[in-house]
């Protein structure tokens, strides 16, 4: 159990007026998994990734990270969790407050404290990893969408966090963005480290994630692997879900081709794969 | 339209008696018919402050230290100020004006309808120094209305000439500043010298979120405009009321969002930037201390040709 990162108990949230935002969240999030976050416009999406980084607190449960108890309401443990779990804001133009691409990337490093040379180092990296490196003296607002995105991302990744949130990130993006998007998320991936993306766009949830949290009314509904809550017709109605196309099509090969009952693929070019391994089989009989 | 007419009625009655007539009359026609011809050529275009920084990031004399830049522009319009010579002043504007246009390529048409704004004020504020109402004629330029006289009088002409001059210069020399220096640079240049940071903190985020606001109201005006809410004076009135209280409302939204966004990394009161050093060029130095020796020297020169 020693590779749970963030792990919320019971959690509730209200607004100020009383009514339930989040109610009883219980879950944990791993080293290295690949999460969705699934749900209408205002099942509490974006409330549980304020929760996850302390930006609101909870009215009742207990957080705990890495096996240690968290109190958002202490600055230092506050601290510790909006380095350890970094939030990708949906509005590129809410996150980012720099007047140039690289002091943009320095202000979290900045915050944290940390030496000169320190917050240098990181900036040059996580410019690097997201290929920003000849915009650093740019001033971010004239960059395009997809840009943007991703000066967003260096802004969290000079933080070096745990966990990285991202909300709707495909929302402002151009089909090309996106595409990059979906690239720099898989080069993101790593042992140490958990991604949650928060979106609409149920194909690419059945794509990538390992993991599918679906939040309905404030709660979370279901949490479980890609398979099974696209096997759950009921959850989907009540979430207001549909399948994922290349699932149905699955299906359908299931019924009118022998495809096999277990073999669930993510994207066209495994289904490919499958067939010319089987046709090789067959040829070589 | 306006800004023509009291541009070419403010030289008019700032020159009167001090050129001959025919030739004043002439050049205030010029001056009328230039900026007319300019203004119908050039017109009015939205979002012409969005575009300073466009304008900057294309300016030649972006790559100059933004300490030596400032210090030169502040130094130089201190000069004008201190000096209050008219022909100082003219020379300070001429020559800024063409390190903007020449030494910048800031383009010209850009450049003059930028001026027009800080223009328009100066002017409006002479004219309040260079009328006198007096019961009887005093001046050179005596309008009679009810029994009493507007009167433009020498001493008049001489405090408003100085005025514009020294306020013309002063705009002037900032405008070089803010069209060759990227705002950030500016700021990160008054932090340096220690300003106080408050101060550069809220010159910040207003430079930061006055492009988020005007971009909102433009969005705004475009949806009001494709459904007529801009067809006649009426309708403009009532559009723009209920467009100022939403952009109210967005931005009251708008920085709750930002705020929560600047809390998630970490913020807890004191914006910080780090950012890679530019060097000073020692050419850089020399040539701006020598323009600046040169307004001494021309300072001193006029004093001693007055006393």
């Amino acid at each position: 159990m020693n590779d749970v990162l963030l792990a919320l108990d019971k959690l509730d949230y209200s607004y100020e007026d009383g009514s339930f935002a989040l109610k009883g969240l219980s879950l944990a999030i791993r080293k290295g998994q690949r999460i969705a976050v699934l749900g209408n416009n205002g099942a509490g999406k974006s409330t549980f990734f304020l929760l996850c980084n302390g930006i609101l607190k909870p009215d009742k449960g207990a957080m705990s990270y890495g096996g240690k108890t968290i109190d958002p309401r202490k600055k230092q443990d506050l601290m510790g969790l909006r380095q350890l779990v970094g939030i990708i804001f949906q509005d590129a133009d809410h996150q980012i407050i720099g007047s140039t691409v690289e002091s943009e990337v320095s202000f979290g490093p900045m915050n944290l404290k940390l030496p000169r040379e320190e917050v240098a180092r990181r900036v040059d990296q996580a410019l690097q990893a997201m290929g920003l490196t000849e915009h650093r003296h740019r001033p971010p607002h004239y960059l395009s969408g997809g840009e943007k995105k991703r000066v967003t991302i260096a802004d969290i990744l000079a933080m070096e966090p745990e966990i990285l949130l991202f909300d709707e990130p495909t929302a402002f993006l151009d089909p090309a963005g996106v595409r990059t998007l979906e690239g720099l998320l898989s080069e993101l991936h790593q042992q140490e480290r958990a991604l949650l993306v928060s979106t609409h766009d149920i194909d690419f949830a059945w794509r990538w994630a390992q993991r599918i949290l679906v939040f309905h009314d404030g709660q979370l509904l279901a949490d479980s692997t890609p398979e099974q809550i696209f096997a759950d017709g009921p959850l989907l109605e009540q979430a207001g879900l549909r399948r994922p196309y290349l699932y149905d099509f699955t299906l359908s090969l299931q019924a009118h081709f022998g495809w096999p009952p277990d073999v669930w693929p993510r994207t066209t070019t495994e289904i490919e794969a499958y067939f010319k391994a089987n046709s090789a089989n067959a040829s070589s009989r | 339209m306006i800004i023509s007419c009291l541009f070419s009625l403010a030289v008019y009655c700032l020159f009167y008696g001090r050129l001959p007539s025919h030739l004043l009359l002439f050049v205030v026609l010029l001056l009328f018919g230039g900026s007319l011809f300019f203004r119908h050529k050039h017109g009015h275009r939205h979002g012409g402050f969005l575009s300073i920084d466009v304008q900057v990031q294309k300016s030649r004399l972006k790559s100059w230290h933004p300490g030596v830049k400032t210090c030169f522009a502040v130094m130089a319009a201190l000069i004008c100020i201190a000096a209050d010579s008219f022909w100082l002043s003219l020379f300070v504007i001429c020559s800024m004006m063409l390190f903007t246009i020449y030494g910048g390529k800031t383009p010209a048409h850009y450049y003059f309808a930028l001026l027009t704004a800080p223009l328009t004020f100066i002017i409006l504020g002479v004219v309040a120094i260079l009328f006198e109402i007096s019961p009887v004629p005093l001046g050179l330029l005596d309008i009679a209305i009810g029994g009493r006289y507007l009167c433009v009088t020498a001493a008049g002409q001489q405090a408003s000439l100085s005025l514009i001059s020294r306020a013309f210069a002063a705009v002037s020399c900032l405008y070089l500043l803010s069209l060759s220096t990227p705002m950030h640079q500016i700021i990160r240049f008054l932090r340096k010298i220690k300003t106080p940071a408050l101060m550069v903190e809220l010159m910040y985020l207003i430079y930061r979120y006055i492009f988020l606001l005007l971009a909102t109201q433009q969005q705004m005006a475009t949806a009001a405009e494709s459904r007529l809410g801009y067809r006649d004076w009426r309708t403009s009135l009532r559009t723009m009321s209920a467009s100022s209280l939403n952009l109210l409302f967005l931005s009251f939204r708008r920085s709750a969002d930002c705020f929560a966004a600047m809390e998630a990394r970490c913020y807890d009161g004191e914006i910080a930037f780090y950012e890679s050093e530019a060097a000073v060029r020692k050419p850089e130095i020399l040539a701006a201390a020598a323009y600046l020796l040169l307004l001494v020297g021309f300072w001193y020169g006029t004093r001693r040709l007055q006393g």
